[in-house]
């Protein structure tokens, strides 16, 4: 009743290293997750917690949700394919995703659990640029890819796919 | 301090493998159009090879049958990858050592009813365009046996077989095509036109949505299909230059649960001079309204090829025809038809608005080739049109074989056809009818459908928009009465200099745009499937006039008309379409009842 408009309402959420985030509540209805336990459980002002994520990440995760607070949400036809087709990223997620390849994956994880499709992609398209473009020695170097292949089963596959490689 | 830690503990853990497999496969989905990427990536480890091989497979377009060799290779290495093909286009290109690749071809062929998650399928002969007597019977004998044999399994015939007793769960197994798009271009072992025979499976199968056939004949009833009377799910249906029959019409219809898109392809243009043009619904009006009946339901667009035309002394006066019965009175879903003025839908139908189809939004009335006169000359008598009472746009359809931006916009923009045009979209315009006028622009005189994988489909531009030209002109008001000038908005028909140039502009835009972009973009392929594909229930909007480069100037035009071939001479362009088909085919139109000889397709080979 008295709830003032000029306020922007606050949630705070309890990561798993029981740390409190203060955060606007437009901006952490980014997380589709966090958006439907408010709607079902009502903010009564209680912490939500979120264990599965860690301050570190939480705040990375959160810090992008500011930044995209205002995006329309992503409509469920049009999206599927001509994003998947690219990898395309726009300048200021280019900047965000500069991260260690720990904090990347922990940020792919926390997008997926949090349920933010956008940040999801980001994230991926952020990987699969990391593959592009590189050799399958270059590509093992960069993920930490043991090589269970003999050289001649590996030969052999390259053989194999090679009529695809150049279409 | 941490990133030490993180990095040692991934030395035993890559990061990117530990990825749930659903993350995986989003991470690698983004490859999905770099297949350098995906090649590289599966050899980096076993766990990796099957997510990007699912990729890899996805797609298959054989156009040599060199690819055929190393194809078969992988797929006798690991036969995940034959269960990963979701579309195969088999379009292999003719050569003289075709014969002996036929082994090769078969080993392939059998892996087809393997491939249990095809969706989309095409087929095209190599021998199609006049090549079957290098070997084309055997295409028909073996290739095009595997081909049905694998429709047949997955027929509902197959199906109700298995359902009985025991058998039933062998329904389930792998090996059963659930393909939900086929386009067939193929011919018969000695000729051009080929039997449908045992390939009425195609009406029978349950979850075919999409289908595309060119050359068929289907002049004997097909009896086998009464049993499959309203059980396919086949929502789009197109004939070309096909021998299409009322009696098997009727049959084929009756078989899917709600047809929405149906082409009427009659054998136009790929005709013997020895036996002439047969039209075969516009003869049999009432057997072909009869033969419609079972779709009347459901049906939303339909589109006739008719050779009724050339059978006329005067194609351009068309006799009354009569309709018995109810005509298309019951077609209430039917939103776009388009059809000669000779067909037996426009001339039964069309013109007996008590016969037509009762909400029918968009009618587009089309100029056939090689038929002389063009509508950017003379439009036809609109009047019968504007009794229908629930049509919304009326479009013409003019075919050319010009492409110069320049000649094309100077014909059709002239002074005076302009405002006759206009003069004719306004009076239309106060009955509530939009008026388009479309030029379907032929990237060779001598192509004819179907537009086969190395041959330019025609482009359908816009070129007059009633709507968008507009009735409302501002008129200057002669001074006097104390007041210096004025200007007052009314609706009018009248056109101003300015605004025949600035439609010109648009008009030679529009065609450069519209032959551009198709001759960049690789997709001058199957409009109608891309429509299927993006689920656009709208058949009918093929082109619009490009306004977004309005920015660009006359300097690049000049630019870029050189890659069309800019032809001076401007107006005999359009005269005749006789004019318009150079050389070999000069003399066809003489006799229109001989029409178009082995000359004429000879061209096609190229």
């Amino acid at each position: 009743m008295a709830a003032t408009a000029s306020e922007p309402k606050k949630v705070t959420l309890t990561t798993s290293d029981n740390a409190d985030i203060s955060v606007e509540r437009e901006v952490a209805e980014r997380s589709i997750l966090i958006k439907n336990l408010l709607e079902d459980i009502g903010d009564n002002g209680d912490a939500i917690p979120i264990p599965n994520v860690n301050e570190a990440v939480m705040k990375k995760v959160l810090e992008w949700c500011e930044q995209h607070r205002k995006d329309p949400p992503a409509s469920q036809d049009d999206d599927a394919d001509s994003r998947k087709k690219s990898t395309d990223i726009d300048e200021w997620d280019q900047k965000f995703m500069q991260v260690d390849q720990e904090m990347l994956f922990e940020i792919i994880l926390a997008a997926n659990y949090l349920d933010i499709k956008a940040l999801l992609d980001v994230g991926c398209k952020t990987v699969a640029n990391m593959i592009k473009g590189k050799s399958p020695d270059e590509i093992r170097k960069t993920f930490n890819i043991q090589n269970d292949f003999t050289p001649e089963e590996e030969d052999q596959i390259r053989r194999e796919n090679e009529w695809a490689e150049d279409r | 301090m941490t990133t030490t830690t993180n990095s040692q503990n991934s030395q035993q853990q890559s990061r990117l493998l530990s990825l749930p497999a659903e993350l995986l496969i989003e991470v690698i989905s983004h490859l999905s159009e770099e297949r350098k990427a995906l090649c590289a990536l599966a050899r980096t480890c076993r766990s990796l090879q099957p997510f990007c091989e699912e990729l890899i497979y996805t797609v298959i377009e054989l156009l040599e049958t060199s690819d055929l060799s190393h194809i078969l290779e992988a797929f006798s290495r690991r036969f995940e990858r034959i269960a990963a093909v979701h579309t195969l286009r088999i379009l292999y290109k003719f050569h003289k050592g075709l014969a002996t690749t036929v082994n090769e071809r078969m080993a392939f062929n059998a892996c087809v009813g393997e491939m249990k998650n095809l969706t989309e399928w095409h087929v095209e002969s190599p021998y199609d365009n006049f090549k079957w007597e290098d070997g084309g019977n055997e295409w028909v004998e073996r290739d095009m046996d595997v081909f049905r044999t694998a429709l047949e399994k997955a027929s509902l015939a197959t199906s109700l077989q298995a359902e009985s007793g025991l058998a039933k769960l062998s329904k389930y197994r792998t090996g059963k095509l659930t393909v939900h798009i086929v386009t067939l271009h193929t011919h018969g072992a000695t000729s051009d036109i080929w039997d449908l025979g045992g390939f009425h499976c195609l009406f029978q199968h349950p979850s075919l949505q999409y289908l595309h056939v060119s050359c068929v004949n289907l002049s004997t009833d097909l009896p086998e299909l009464e049993r499959f009377a309203s059980t396919t799910s086949l929502s789009t249906l197109i004939f070309d230059e096909s021998e299409i029959e009322p009696v098997s019409l009727k049959r084929i219809l009756s078989t899917p649960k709600s047809l929405k898109h149906l082409t009427l392809g009659e054998n136009v243009f790929n005709i013997k001079r020895d036996q002439g043009s047969t039209p075969r619904l516009s003869r049999d009006p009432d057997a072909a309204i009869q033969a419609l009946l079972p779709v009347a339901h459901s049906l939303e667009t339909l589109i006739h090829y008719d050779p009724m035309f050339k059978t006329l002394a005067d194609p351009e006066r068309p006799r009354a025809v009569r309709i018995k019965g109810n005509g298309m009175r019951h077609f209430h879903t039917l939103k776009f038809l388009e059809c000669d003025p000779c067909s037996f839908l426009h001339q039964g139908i069309i013109c007996t608005p008590t016969l037509a189809p009762p909400n029918l939004e968009t009618l587009r009335i089309r100029h056939p080739r090689r038929q002389p006169g063009n509508f950017f000359d003379q439009l036809p008598d609109f009047t019968p049109y504007s009794y229908l009472s629930s049509l919304r746009t009326l479009e013409f359809l003019q075919s050319t074989n010009a492409n110069s931006p320049l000649s094309i916009s100077e014909y059709v923009c002239e002074r005076d056809r302009l405002s006759e045009r206009h003069q004719a979209g306004f009076k239309l315009h106060q009955q509530g009818i939009n008026m388009k006028c479309y030029i379907e622009i032929h990237g060779a005189s001598s192509l004819i459908p179907p537009y086969l994988h190395r041959e330019p489909t025609p482009d359908i531009v816009c070129l007059y928009d009633a709507n968008h030209v507009g009735f409302i002109r501002k008129k200057d008001q002669p001074r006097g009465s104390g007041i210096e000038w004025m200007m007052i908005e009314d609706e009018t028909a009248e056109l101003n200099s300015l605004d025949i140039l600035c439609l010109k502009n648009e008009v030679r835009r529009a065609v450069m745009n519209g032959t551009h972009q198709s001759r960049t973009s690789g997709l001058r392929r199957q409009t109608a499937l891309q429509f299927f594909l993006q689920g656009t229930e709208d058949m009918n909007v093929f082109g619009m006039y490009q306004e977004d480069d309005s920015d660009e100037d006359d300097e690049d035009d000049e630019d870029d008309m050189d890659d069309f071939g800019f032809i001076d001479a401007e107006y005999e362009l359009f005269v005749a379409a006789d004019a318009m088909d150079e050389g070999s085919d000069e003399d066809e139109d003489e006799d229109l009842d001989e029409d178009e000889d082995e000359d004429l397709d000879e061209d096609d080979l190229d």
